[in-house]
């Protein structure tokens, strides 16, 4: 069911293309932004790097033939949490750096290895939206240069981060999975 | 007789407190029930005190175990997203005397990283006696919400924003009570102390720690004398443009009392032992909850127009029109039931920032990665909706969690 086909027609690539990864300056730190997580990470079980294969989005309005070509944009870091947790990293091929992740399982992920230099964004934040809701299952952190969204429940987490700068030209986020 | 004995008991236990010297209440509001309410039901109440929209709160009295020594705490969130009484530190006078519990694997003081979607909050485990309605759950396991307690772990800390950083103001209230359908916080997920939410702190140093079941944070209500299987919420509809503040219903019990007999055409939705059921939503498979913790929908959709970014940097929908949207949810034991709900334009509906109660809001969340069907609060609105809890800790025995919709 975590599998499953995803659903969204992604509204910014034309953003996410041309800029690169360029402004992402430091590679020495794992996860976004920075390379990907290892077995060297204490939290980390197991991973492993597999070719992005291409799914495309598909909606009941929006039909797209699958493409079951690799995508040679980027490839895909499989990580096995400890916790249980799996986190799938979204690794361009140009710069070898993490330009996006998403999350499912158990636990939250310990976002100081999944967002690496952007977690203090996410974990402290600071100002508050305008409109504040009753809001126990979700939090989202949208900026121009950061994207987090983290949702779910006790058991059931799930959520997605990405660089919208850093999205490989080419790449839309409703394939990345 | 049982509801006159329930009845008997509720005034004895507002006497009690009233005169127990329950000292430094912060934020009570004494609150005497009318001579018509029962003594298994409790208003629960949508209003705009702490400054949050579609945030359902109850008032409960905790009281040091086995005393009178009691406090009322008002603006507790009600909670169907998650299990257990949390109650900020802020919110309890030091007069309760409330002591810390240990945990039995290594002895010391147990405290907890809860998880939320939204992020975690830390401290430790404590008991008290609950009294909400005529009900009362005794010698209940509580979370007391406390960042001064020992040193937050940094595995708590960089799980999620800390949801208690700013006190009730950032909380959205003086506690929560989970009262989701299952009977404990972390089921069998904490028997094990890499997936454990729970942690022994030895002084100021706390390390993961598993716990069984009997020492997690429980389902308040199955500790309740009677009226322990369940409970209902019943709210009146909230028309499009939203209410300044919503007065709604909690009944404790089903099929127990006149008052929460389930009719036979509320279809009895079992759910997984995450409180899920399988959502078929734009004809892709996602969990799917009912959720009184959730201010509004969430799901993806990238076909319905969000709310510009000038207006907030949270992804709104903002449907140029008032749409429908449908769903099939399917029980853990296979049965199928079709819901629908409408959305509205969350610029319309919110920007006056006058209105507590909202329905029809939704936002676009899970935009790649796994999905999530989360019909929050404005889905209560205008319903009766019964939560079945599991009947026996064992997942597997007893009769199944579910939820039964009464529109």
């Amino acid at each position: 069911m975590k599998t499953g086909k995803k659903i969204l027609a992604c509204r910014s690539i034309g953003l996410a293309a041309a800029i690169g990864i360029g402004l992402i300056a430091n590679t020495a730190f794992a996860a976004l932004g920075g390379s990907p997580l290892s077995g060297a990470n204490p939290h980390v079980a197991s991973n492993v790097m597999n070719a992005a294969a291409v799914v495309k989005a598909s909606t009941a309005s929006q039909l797209t033939p699958a493409n079951a070509s690799a995508n040679p944009l980027y490839s895909v870091n499989i990580v096995t949490l400890k916790s249980g947790t799996v986190v799938h990293e979204f690794v361009s091929t140009s710069s070898n750096t993490v330009f996006a992740a998403s999350w499912s399982g158990p636990r939250l992920p310990n976002f100081a290895d999944i967002l690496g230099t952007y977690s203090e964004r996410y974990l402290k934040p600071s100002g508050s939206d305008l409109v504040r809701i009753g809001g126990l299952r979700q939090r989202t952190l949208s900026s121009s240069d950061l994207v987090v969204q983290s949702f779910g429940h006790a058991g059931q987490f799930n959520g997605c981060a990405y660089l919208p700068l850093a999205v490989p030209a080419g790449v839309s986020l409703s394939e990345l999975q | 007789m049982k509801k006159l004995f329930g009845m008997l008991a509720f005034v004895l236990v507002l006497a009690g407190c009233g005169g127990g010297g329950g000292g430094g209440v912060v934020g009570a509001s004494s609150k005497v029930p009318s001579a018509s309410q029962e003594a298994n039901a409790v208003d629960v109440t949508v209003d705009q005190t702490f400054g949050f929209v579609n945030a359902p709160y109850v008032t409960v009295t905790v009281c040091a175990p086995g005393t009178s020594n009691c406090a009322t705490i008002d603006h507790v969130q009600v909670d169907t997203g998650s299990v257990g009484l949390r109650l900020l530190r802020s919110a309890v006078p030091a007069s309760l005397g409330l002591v810390n519990r240990t945990d039995s694997a290594q002895g010391n003081t147990m405290a907890e990283c809860v998880e939320f979607g939204s992020g975690v909050a830390w401290g430790p485990v404590s008991t008290v006696d609950l009294k909400v309605a005529g009900e009362t759950a005794s010698s209940l396991p509580v979370q007391i919400v406390d960042d001064s307690f020992a040193a937050v772990p940094a595995d708590c800390s960089n799980e999620g924003p800390d949801i208690a950083a700013k006190g009730a103001a950032s909380l959205g209230g003086n506690g929560l009570i989970g009262l989701d359908v299952l009977r404990h916080d972390c089921q069998t997920s904490c028997q094990v102390a890499a997936a454990s939410l729970y942690y022994d702190c030895a002084g100021s140093n706390c390390t993961g720690v598993a716990v069984p079941l009997a020492e997690q944070v429980p389902n308040p209500v199955t500790k309740f004398a009677t009226d322990n299987n369940g409970m209902t919420l019943s709210f009146p509809a909230v028309a499009e443009g939203g209410q300044g503040s919503v007065s709604g219903t909690m009944t404790f019990g089903v099929n127990t009392q006149g008052n929460n007999m389930l009719p036979a055409t509320a279809q009895q939705m079992t759910t997984s032992v995450f409180g899920e059921v399988t959502a078929s939503f734009s004809g892709v498979p996602m969990p799917g909850i009912v959720d009184s913790g959730s201010g509004a929908y969430f799901f993806v959709d990238g076909s319905i127009g969000q709310c510009p970014a000038s207006f907030s940097s949270q992804p709104w929908f903002c449907p140029p029109a008032p749409a429908t949207i449908s769903a099939s949810l399917q029980s853990d034991s296979g049965v199928t039931l079709g819901i629908s709900f409408p959305l509205f334009n969350a610029v319309s509906e919110l920007s006056n920032g006058g209105n507590a109660a909202h329905a029809g809001i939704g936002q676009n969340v899970g935009l790649f990665g796994g999905n999530e069907l989360d019909m929050g609060m404005p889905y209560f609105y205008g319903k009766r909706i019964t939560f079945g809890i599991q009947g026996n800790d064992d997942f597997s025995a007893g009769t199944a969690p579910y939820f039964a919709i009464q529109s």
